[in-house]
């Protein structure tokens, strides 16, 4: 209003009844604006009228206001994916505004991350936050798909008495990888049956994942990956069945389940593939309503997506996965966020619905412990063979182990200069809060790893990190890069292919590799680590053993963990040590 | 009649759905999940710079992302990013729609962009002059769009910058083109325009690597 009332004045729009308030000549301006004129005079009338005028246009303003504080929305938009014309348009919004806070919450945290690893703030925020977001993009393009979206309209018909099976497979990345993955990844060929449990065991960067994409058709038609032999699904082929066409038939839950997170509350998360395969409203609620049930998790059901803790993530992807009942179930490393309660909860649960519904799991998973009782098949990738397990034999197995890590626990002993102390707790319960307070604490001295390690990194390549590290730390040059060689094995003719990877299409084992190496560069007096041993198979969870004694020289370490057994590990190594393997309950 | 050079004329404008795609087989999931994603950060981009003055940061990543894209998602990721900034700040409006229109036609032109000059593909600094370029066209183009919806009403009729309905074409033209320079051509799109330029060509490279590392170019 006052910007008008001034845009009047100056520009001749001011004059009419009233009081002459102001009498000047207007001024006209020269060459092609000799059209307008400059301040003529102004009275009162003029200013009345300016306002007036103005009223109509200020409550057109006011009634959107009030129109949209009314609507939701998110709802409208949310809802309206159903909609064929135009549904691209409407989803991709509804995905910007579900993964807008999400994207918040990691700037937050990059900043956080690199403020520890005394980068300058600003732009250096960007690249770690772009990559993640476009990988983000990936894996919920992925998500989606497999989840029925854009389904074509004459999916074929899947046969239930023939799940899955598949001949002897080579799976291959083209010369560029997406992820690393040089070598192609053998599997024995298997033909499953209802109610089959396969657990894939390997070592960190096997294939076990890349099993899974290919069984859900993402390794051929997402991730540009190719296929010797065939994948036969619900009896049609994978390879030229495209992956929406299976969705209500086969669910995949991923690694890193966050990012496959296509809605923003967890209401709408579960119902996602729901309403991809066209069901109402009120078949949707029955189905939310039984999954909930069975995974016990409806306090959640109104949560954003973004509230969740890692294990409830977990839970509610699983839960997602299950309400569209699928024949066949992949399961990536699921236990990798659960705790052991939790763990053993959704292991029993899955061998319920396995025997009871009959229904097929693969799953690929380090933490053999929860899940040796209920497995019927082992396939081990690299080795190549499949075993059938005698089920109670390994159940006792599993349970004796369990019991020894109780016992080892319990003898602590002083010893070590520098205390390893693990910070545990069921889910959720606030580990990775603390972690981060104590790292703003201890500011300069303190470098801190994070659970998601990508986020660390901000450079295109390992040696342009390994450099960067170097610099930042004060350290000599090579410092960095010649202690991720020792933590990774990687040998010396490996070392140039490597160092020019990105550091994003490393394997988890030799991301947190690079991660350790970068946080030792500076010699920190504390070297913070979030689940260290996230994703990493018994062998590299040695190796890391091995690599957090060797630290504990040279800094305190302090790590957030749910893996009681590698707490124990980390003490039963040597017998010194294990004193110093302080346990800090967080309530 | 044997060999006429090519005329230089413009083409007709296609249909939307018959725009080229300048990416690989990719899924329809992933071009709307990538949309999307891009939309959520060109928004918080927009979110968190419109309070400093002119800074409208969210033209380099809609350029950016529209040169990678291609003309059609490009104009995609335009209407989504305001749809998606407007429904987290509930900054809807009479203003949305020509925000959405000139958002997306900024994302249209951006993949038009050519991506070879006589045979030479245009990459490393070639391209980010291109686009920066082409940012600062946009930033005034947007700036004289906005404009174009509110100089009838902000101003009112009646005085000598008015939108007249007996006055010439020419002469609303000289009105209008006044009415923008000085409200905004000559201060915030000036501002705009060179915070664009700048942004693309600090981050611009880091941002069309990773879109282009994924998007498999």
């Amino acid at each position: 209003m006052v910007m008008r009332l001034l845009y009047r004045i100056v520009f001749l729009g001011a004059s009419g009844g009233g009081i002459v308030v102001y009498s000047g000549r207007p001024i006209h301006l020269p060459g092609p604006f000799r059209i307008v004129s400059l301040f003529g005079p102004i009275t009162t009338g003029g200013l009345w009228t300016s306002l007036v005028d103005a009223l109509p246009f200020a409550a057109l303003i006011i009634a959107f206001g009030t129109v949209f504080s009314v609507v939701d929305v998110r709802r409208v938009i949310a809802e309206s994916s159903r909609v064929p014309v135009g549904r691209g348009v409407l989803t991709s919004i509804a995905i910007g505004i579900a993964t807008y806070p999400a994207l918040v919450t990691s700037a937050r945290n990059i900043r956080a991350i690199q403020r520890l690893r005394r980068e300058r703030g600003g732009l250096s925020v960007l690249p770690p936050l772009f990559e993640r977001t476009i990988e983000r993009a990936h894996t919920l393009g992925a998500s989606m798909a497999a989840r029925g979206f854009a389904r074509t309209t004459r999916a074929p018909e899947l046969n239930c008495a023939a799940p899955a099976s598949w001949t002897t497979l080579v799976l291959t990345f083209p010369a560029e990888p997406i992820m690393l993955h040089g070598n192609p990844i053998t599997v024995e060929s298997l033909t499953l049956q209802l109610g089959d449990v396969v657990l894939l065991t390997g070592p960190t960067g096997s294939g076990k994942s890349s099993l899974l994409r290919a069984l859900a058709g993402l390794h051929t038609h997402v991730d540009a990956g190719l296929l010797e032999g065939a994948i036969s699904i619900g009896g049609v082929d994978r390879v030229t069945t495209p992956v929406a066409d299976t969705a209500s038939f086969l669910s995949f839950v991923p690694q890193r389940v966050r990012d496959s997170f296509v809605a923003g509350f967890v209401r709408d998360e579960l119902q996602f593939g729901l309403t991809m395969q066209g069901m109402t409203r009120a078949e949707r609620e029955v189905r939310i309503r039984e999954v909930v049930d069975l995974l016990k998790c409806e306090r959640l059901l109104d949560q954003r997506v973004e509230t969740l803790s890692s294990g409830e993530a977990v839970l509610v992807a699983i839960g997602a996965a299950l309400a569209t009942r699928p024949t066949v179930l992949l399961l990536d490393e699921p236990f990798a966020d659960l705790d052991a309660h939790q763990s053993q909860f959704v292991a029993s649960t899955l061998a319920t619905l396995a025997t009871r519904l009959r229904m097929c799991l693969v799953i690929a998973e380090h933490r053999e412990q929860f899940l040796a009782s209920i497995a019927t098949r082992r396939l081990e990738i690299g080795a190549g063979h499949s075993d059938d397990i005698a089920a109670v034999g390994s159940a006792t197995a599993a349970q004796a182990s369990v019991l020894s890590a109780e016992r080892g626990r319990a003898t602590p002993r002083v010893q070590l200069p520098h205390p390893i102390t693990a910070l545990t707790g069921p889910n959720g319960s606030g580990k990775t809060t603390r972690l981060f307070a104590m790292a703003q604490e201890c500011g300069e001295r303190a470098a801190l790893i994070p659970e998601s390690l990508s986020d660390f990194f901000c450079r295109p390549s390992v040696r342009s990190e390994a450099d960067r590290s170097d610099k930042t730390a004060g350290a000599l040059p090579g410092t960095t890069f010649a202690q991720f060689c020792r933590l990774s094995h990687t040998s010396a003719n490996e070392a140039d292919v490597i160092a020019s990877r990105h550091p994003r299409d490393l394997s988890h084992g030799q991301q947190m590799a690079l991660a350790l190496s970068i946080g030792l560069a500076g010699q920190p007096d504390v070297l913070l680590i979030d689940e260290p041993t996230r994703g990493l198979d018994a062998r590299c969870r040695d190796e890391l053993i091995t690599v957090l004694r060797e630290t504990s020289h040279y800094s305190r370490i302090t790590m957030a963990t749910h893996d009681a057994s590698f707490v124990t590990a980390l003490g039963a190594v040597d017998g010194s040590l294990c004193a110093s393997t302080s346990l800090v309950g967080v309530a | 009649m044997t060999s006429l050079p090519p005329l230089p004329s413009v083409p007709p404008v296609p249909p939307l759905s018959a725009l080229p795609e300048s990416r690989r087989h990719q899924s329809a999931a992933h071009t709307i999940a990538l949309v999307g994603v891009l939309a959520a950060i060109a928004s918080a981009v927009r979110i968190t710079t419109v309070g400093i003055a002119g800074v409208e940061a969210v033209f380099i990543v809609i350029i950016i992302g529209a040169r990678v894209l291609g003309p059609r998602l490009g104009m995609l990721l335009g209407v989504a990013t305001i749809m998606v900034s407007s429904t987290i700040t509930g900054g809807f409006g009479p203003w949305t729609l020509f925000q959405i229109l000139g958002l997306g036609l900024i994302g249209l032109g951006a993949g038009f962009l050519p991506h070879r000059i006589a045979k030479k593909p245009i990459r490393g600094w070639r391209e980010l002059a291109l686009l920066a370029a082409y940012g600062i066209l946009a930033a005034y183009f947007f700036g004289a769009f906005m404009n174009l919806w509110f100089w009838p009403v902000m101003v009112g009729p009646d005085t000598s910058l008015s939108f007249s309905p007996t006055a010439t074409l020419s002469e609303n033209a000289t009105r209008f083109a006044v009415f923008t320079f000085v409200t905004s051509t000559s201060t915030w799109d000036t501002v705009r325009a060179v915070t664009t330029a700048v942004g693309i060509a600090l981050v611009g490279q880091f941002m069309l690597r990773a879109l282009r590392r994924r998007a498999g170019h």
